[in-house]
């Protein structure tokens, strides 16, 4: 090899080794001062702290993606944890968090309350890039359980994501300018709006039904395959099971019914298939229709903080009178 | 295996070191190995219809040279019919049987022929394209029938350019396999700036385009006025980002590797006219079909009629091969309808700009040039991205309802700081463009101090790394 070829690769070599001390350092800043801003990461700080210092029992632990997460403010259900997501809130995800609370973290729960929405088993719940986040998740997940459940063989990807987690986000370094962090409580996220407000609610309705169903099977196969698994893995551990149904705009469930989104199909097949997998031992609670009031909404899907406090209150009452029921039974 | 991933880089990596550690004779063996593997990433079964394909064209480039009179011809026809009805099964068919059971249905005829359930392999109209200039040339005697059937392989499969081109010609291709490459660091300096600013273009660009183009195209119904404008401009540069970036990755591939394959674009939106955008825009497919359609079919020695015609046929046919939908006949035949409004007009557009004092201000008559050919061909791009004719419908009668900016505030199919990096990160890339259209970047960069340069790739692959979407997102032209 001629001298200028073997200087080349040597200058090459260190380029790249700077380059690489310079991407750790970007990761480092965007770990340190962008991604703690992140609600996700927040979300997980907040338990962290909970399981420090905490018995170890939660009466209630509520499941489900961001209508969950919007829905139930803790702070209105004591000794309850709201662990929904914001985003990509499929039943995989659930099913793995649910999975690390009780086995890895020892929390003992006597209550777990799954969202069952019109959306909640869609196609469309897989369609984006899911199960992301992996420098979270990888605390208790290994690599190939990652890739196993990502079904993607690309080892290097995975270890990029989970100690690499800036690439690709650079447009997150606008973090660094919020000065106000949203309020967080117990898991639940104040979406502070009001729907009547909206500039184009039309737009707001036919994007909901675009996200959720358009092109979309209703009921994907791996959807309520880990559903099934979440709720059987809650009966294998003697947690008492509870479904919900949440709460959306009454413009919204009007827009569903003009497009043939219909309920009786959809939830007949969810029972049967849940009363295969655990019998007929849980509790069914439909809040569907129960706020009006369009004000009470962030959006046709989601509760807004008035909305919220009022829901919360309801569900606790709902969830004490059936805890009396358990011990003095009722009608 | 994309080029914008992980495996593609260790793959590049490994291939380029074998490729100048081993001895020259064994390398073409070397290149046709992995270019096989690099197509068994795909689809692995579809490697046995390109390889069928490989040795029916070898077998008639051959047949050709040594045949004289009609069977040179029928051999030229028995090559051209094997390549283009593979092409027509797994690209075509589907198209013409739901149109003819359309029509069938409509006279109240019996047709019951089911639809094949085919993927289309990868880069089929690429590779078949290319095949077709090796068996034309050699029956034109502008080429040798190449006698190694490992070489005319791999001048079929050449990793770099297997997928989506540039096409190549066999005068241009063949030879260099012949040739010993060195080592040569300029060149590999040369190659890998390509490949960087290829990624640039088609990770930072291209991909983080899609994310606001897609939601939009994919739901045109719920959109008006100027989420489809915004998303019709973000899609010319996708598409240009996207293909233009991945014909630098493979240019520069095989540059470092010492094969100069053919430019492929030259900055097309700074064309000044239809003519000259297609001068600069997916230079091999145009240079392919002036050469084999349209010189063949008479070209501009014909009379002006007949050329208008045939000019218009070929961009129809342009059109087609890009996809077998009525979305890209129209689009192909938009494009016609440019070409020959602007032969015919010429003259009045002259004394126009003349009377209205535009040819007195040479810089603003050619801004206004640039403009107008950017807007015909981006109301073009709607036709081609649209997912159907009447999803295209939509959104031509609804550029210009509700021009309002309300959507901004919905939060949902925009993110406003994606659309502002997004933005600036066009504008980087154009005034780049700007520069390299005035002046020449090249002269310039390699006049920078070795610092200043290093810098400059340092900030490139910072964007890259940071500003890139890294979901393995494919690139636009390889379902063609």
């Amino acid at each position: 090899m001629e001298k200028e070829q073997k200087k080349f690769i040597v200058n090459i070599i260190i380029f790249c080794l700077i380059l690489i001390e310079l991407i750790i350092i970007i990761n480092s800043v965007y770990i340190q001062f962008v991604f703690n801003k992140k609600m996700l990461y927040r979300q997980e700080v907040e338990y962290d702290e909970f399981v420090k210092n905490s018995n170890k029992t939660l009466e209630f632990a509520f499941l489900g993606d961001s209508h969950t997460a919007n829905a139930i403010n803790p702070e209105y259900i004591p000794r309850s944890w709201s662990f929904a997501f914001l985003s990509d809130g499929n039943y995989l995800a659930n099913y793995y968090r649910l999975k690390k609370v009780v086995e890895y973290d020892n929390i003992s729960i006597k209550y777990v309350i799954f969202e069952i929405d019109m959306h909640s088993f869609s196609e469309a719940m897989f369609a984006g890039d899911f199960f992301s986040t992996l420098n979270l998740r990888s605390k208790y997940l290994s690599l190939s359980e990652i890739g196993k459940i990502r079904n993607d063989c690309s080892f290097a990807k995975i270890l990029f994501e989970i100690y690499l987690p800036v690439l690709g986000q650079g447009s997150e370094f606008k973090y660094l300018y919020l000065k106000e962090l949203s309020n967080l409580y117990r898991g639940h996220n104040t979406a502070d709006g009001d729907l009547t407000k909206q500039p184009d609610i039309d737009f707001e309705l036919a994007n909901q039904y675009r996200i959720h169903f358009k092109n979309f099977k209703r009921i994907d196969n791996k959807s309520m395959g880990y559903f099934l698994k979440s709720i059987k893995f809650a009966k294998e551990h003697n947690i008492s099971i509870i479904f919900m149904k949440y709460p959306i705009a009454k413009e919204l469930n009007e827009y569903y019914e003009n497009m043939n989104v219909t309920r009786e199909d959809y939830y007949s097949e969810i029972l049967k298939e849940i009363n295969l997998t655990i019998g007929d031992n849980y509790t069914l609670l439909d809040y569907h229709d129960y706020l009006n009031d369009t004000s009470y909404f962030y959006d046709p899907g989601h509760l807004n903080v008035k909305g919220s406090e009022i829901f919360s209150k309801k569900v606790y009452l709902e969830l004490i009178e059936l805890e009396k029921c358990k011990t003095h039974p009722c009608d | 295996m994309l080029f914008n991933s992980i495996e593609f880089l260790i793959f590049f990596l490994v291939v380029t070191s074998i490729y100048f550690i081993i001895n020259h004779k064994y390398r073409w063996r070397l290149l046709l190995a992995v270019s096989c593997i690099f197509y068994l990433s795909f689809i692995p079964v579809y490697i046995l219809v390109l390889g069928a394909l490989i040795l029916i064209d070898y077998s008639m480039g051959k047949f050709i040279e040594r045949s004289t009179g009609k069977k040179r011809r029928v051999y030229l026809i028995a090559s051209v019919l094997s390549l283009c009805s593979v092409l027509f099964i797994f690209k075509y068919f589907n198209f013409f049987n739901a149109n003819f059971s359309n029509l069938a249905h409509f006279l109240n005829w019996n047709y019951s022929i089911e639809s094949l359930s085919l993927i289309l392999p990868v880069g089929l109209s690429f590779h078949t394209f290319q095949s077709l200039s090796y068996v034309i040339e050699v029956y034109k005697g502008r080429q040798k029938a190449e006698k190694n059937l490992g070489i005319y392989a791999l001048y079929v499969m050449f990793y770099p350019q297997l997928v989506a081109g540039p096409i190549e010609r066999p005068q241009n291709l063949l030879h260099q396999f012949y040739e010993e490459h060195k080592f040569e660091v300029k060149r590999v300096i040369i190659g890998l700036q390509a490949m960087l600013w290829g990624f640039f273009l088609k990770v930072v660009i291209a991909d983080r385009a899609a994310m606001i183009v897609n939601p939009i195209y994919n739901n045109v119904q719920i959109y008006t006025g100027m989420p489809l404008i915004i998303a019709t401009y973000l899609f010319a540069f996708q598409i240009f980002c996207d293909f233009a970036g991945y014909s630098l990755i493979a240019i520069g591939c095989a540059k470092v590797m010492g094969f100069n394959l053919m430019v492929n674009f030259r900055r097309p939106y700074f064309a000044r006219s239809i003519p000259e955008f297609w001068r600069r825009w997916h230079i091999s497919l145009s240079t392919w079909f002036r050469d084999y359609v349209y010189i063949p079919l008479g070209g501009s020695r014909a009379n002006r009629g007949r050329m208008i015609l045939n000019l218009f046929v070929v961009f129809l046919i342009s059109g087609f091969w890009h996809g077998a939908a009525w979305t890209f006949l129209i689009w192909g035949g938009l494009h016609g309808l440019y070409m020959v409004i602007s032969l015919t007009t010429n003259n009045f557009r002259e004394k126009f700009t003349n009377i209205i004092g535009l040819k007195k201000l040479p810089k603003i008559h050619c801004i206004v040039k640039i403009l107008i050919t950017f807007n015909l061909a981006a109301f073009g791009w709607i036709f081609f991205r649209a997912n159907s004719l009447s999803d295209a419908v939509y959104i031509v009668t609804h550029l210009f309802t509700n021009l309002n900016l309300s959507f901004l505030d919905s939060g949902l199919a925009f993110n406003r700081i994606n659309l502002l990096i997004l933005v600036l990160f066009i504008l980087f890339m154009e005034i780049i463009h700007f520069i390299q259209e005035t002046k020449g970047i090249r002269s310039i960069f390699d006049k920078l101090p070795p610092y200043v340069r290093i810098i400059i790739y340092y900030f490139l692959l910072l964007l890259i790394l940071l500003f890139g979407v890294f979901n393995k997102t494919e690139f636009i032209y390889f379902q063609f």
